[in-house]
């Protein structure tokens, strides 16, 4: 393995609880925005 | 002098209806859609108005809720196109029917009129009342201490802390029509695995734990059940990976065990709420048949309208009215198709091993046929179930469900606990002979059962006694009278159409 996709793989490895995380709000927030766009069932 | 009350329930949010009643007696009560042909039709029509007016003048319109509380709730939950309509406002709605000109408009309350319609048709001396419905104005839970001629509240909870949107919500999630076809979700209950695992839990607490529902004790003054999850824009989001045949049945199964777990809590509040022996069990919620089968053993005796919807509702707001106890006889108060019921012909049909349509008499007040609205045949035999689904062209699951002689009911069927007769399909019974009667039992051995007295419904009785002495079966199969998507036949001209569509025969009044 070259040493710059090592460093990159621990980089990775190392930053994964902030990008779960980000990727996890970033699903939250999708699905909130789709609620909202969904209609009313009862009046 | 007596009043005389023109009740209406449902109009402009689902199901309209117009009841009249004079002094205690309901001289009418119909729904809009059988007029319109529109299923669930929120818009009241000229046709039902007329025909109600034929049996009274109104001296007061009685209507099933109160706009501007209502308006409120909208405000709140965001429904702004809603609250800018001014014309659903009901006096200014109600301005387009000159038939109506001139009679003042009341106004009830939506629970109110829910628990009126049951308290005052149930006959108890008193009773305990539970109302769950999707939302009122606000509430979507309450229960009533109901003893001789007065109701009083007892419990309230409100939005958007809802066991009705919840059942609705799971209802939209399985691709279904949410306010229309939680019946469906109810059928398809019984083909799902309710021990199924899901993410290392039971799917029905992925369900509670997902969008959070929790329940109380009443001492902890908190609302009894509560949602994280606001359900009024449904939750199709829910377990998006769950999505082939066996993953929607599973899911309907968890749902009706949840809405199961949850009446039961509620049920339990009512007994610690209010001490009588009696229940009456009303809004949307109390059409689920297979649940409401399960909390009989709580009370000695357990009554729900046959129209126990909002719908139904017109009745209760037109006794608020009239300030009379009222004299509930039979739900057979619709359009009038006059003249004898065709005994003779359908008996020789049935006997011939057709399928054929009844259309005799006033319609059901109600979801449900119950002998005047009615497609029916022979329930014995293995291919009725089929043949029946296919000219209904439904769901190849969902199964019929029997009209019985009361006195045989308990030999063919296994009734819940206190309940001695379902005259308006309530309840579901075990079926004793599963085998024999495929067409109207379901895949968990339940059948929706009515049954026929003397009394509730002389012909049909004697159509069923006629059928048992011919051929030792006391029952038939019972399914509306309707068009795939339409509302259940009203009038003769419906039922031509009804025939002519499927090709099968349809008697009416001889």
């Amino acid at each position: 393995m070259k040493p710059r996709a090592l460093v990159t793989k621990i980089w990775n490895f190392i930053i994964y609880p902030y990008t779960w995380y980000k990727r996890e709000q970033a699903i939250k927030k999708r699905m909130e925005e789709l609620k909202k766009r969904d209609p009313f069932i009862y009046k | 002098m007596q009043t005389t009350v023109l009740g209406i329930g449902g109009a402009l949010n689902h199901d309209a209806s117009i009841s009249l009643i004079t002094g205690g007696d309901i001289k009418f009560a119909g729904h809009a859609e059988r007029y319109s042909k529109i299923k669930n039709d929120p818009k009241l029509n000229t046709a039902l108005i007329q025909d109600a007016l034929q049996y009274g003048t109104p001296d007061v319109i009685a209507w099933y809720e109160d706009p501007w509380k209502k308006k409120h709730r909208q405000l709140s939950a965001g429904q702004y196109k809603e609250v800018l309509n001014m014309d659903e406002l009901p006096k200014r709605y109600l301005k387009q029917f000159p038939e109506l000109k001139g009679i003042p408009v009341e106004y009830s309350t939506h629970h109110y009129s829910h628990a009126a319609s049951g308290y005052f048709t149930s006959g108890f001396a008193d009773a305990a009342v539970v109302v769950i419905d999707s939302i009122g104005e606000w509430e979507t839970l309450t229960i009533w201490e109901g003893s001789g001629p007065n109701l009083t509240q007892v419990y309230t909870q409100g939005y958007p802390h809802s066991l009705g949107l919840f059942y609705s919500a799971m209802t939209q999630r399985l691709g279904l029509k949410a306010q229309e076809d939680e019946y469906i979700l109810m059928g398809m209950a019984a083909y799902g695995n309710v021990k199924r695992v899901y993410n290392n839990m039971p799917l029905y607490r992925q369900i509670m734990k997902t969008l959070g529902i929790h329940m109380y004790a009443k001492e902890w003054n908190q609302d009894v059940i509560s949602f994280k999850e606001n359900l009024h824009r449904g939750c199709n989001w829910i377990f998006p990976d769950l999505t082939t045949e066996q993953d929607l049945f599973d899911l309907a199964a968890a749902t009706q065990l949840v809405y199961e777990i949850m009446l039961g809590r509620i049920i339990e509040l009512s007994q610690q709420l209010v001490s009588s022996k009696n229940l009456v069990l009303m809004g949307g919620c109390a059409l689920n048949c297979s649940a409401n089968s399960w909390i009989t053993d709580r009370y000695n005796d357990t009554w729900i309208m046959p129209n126990p919807g909002d719908a139904g509702s017109c009745i209760g707001v037109a006794q608020k009215y009239s300030n009379e106890i009222l004299n509930w006889q039979t739900p057979y108060l619709g359009y009038n198709i006059d003249g004898e019921y065709p005994v003779e012909q359908v008996l020789q049909s049935v006997l011939a091993g057709d399928i054929c349509g009844i259309a005799s008499g006033r319609a059901e007040f109600g979801p449900r046929a119950l002998g005047n609205r009615t497609l029916t045949s022979d329930p014995r035999g293995p291919g009725v179930k089929d043949k029946m689904n296919e000219i209904k062209n439904r769901q190849k699951f969902r199964p019929f469900a029997p009209m019985i002689m009361e006195e045989d009911v308990h030999e063919f069927f296994t009734m819940p606990t206190n309940v001695q007769q379902s005259p308006y399909m309530q309840f579901v019974a075990k079926c004793n002979f599963p085998k024999d009667f495929p067409a109207i039992v379901h895949v968990d051995g339940t059948s929706r059962v009515q049954t026929v007295n003397k009394i509730q419904h002389p012909d049909l009785y004697e159509l069923l006694s006629s059928f048992k002495a011919e051929t030792g079966c006391p029952m038939l199969v019972n399914t509306s009278l309707n068009i795939k998507g339409k509302p259940i036949v009203n009038d003769e001209q419906d039922a031509i159409d009804f025939s002519k569509h499927y090709d099968v025969k349809v008697f009416t009044s001889v």
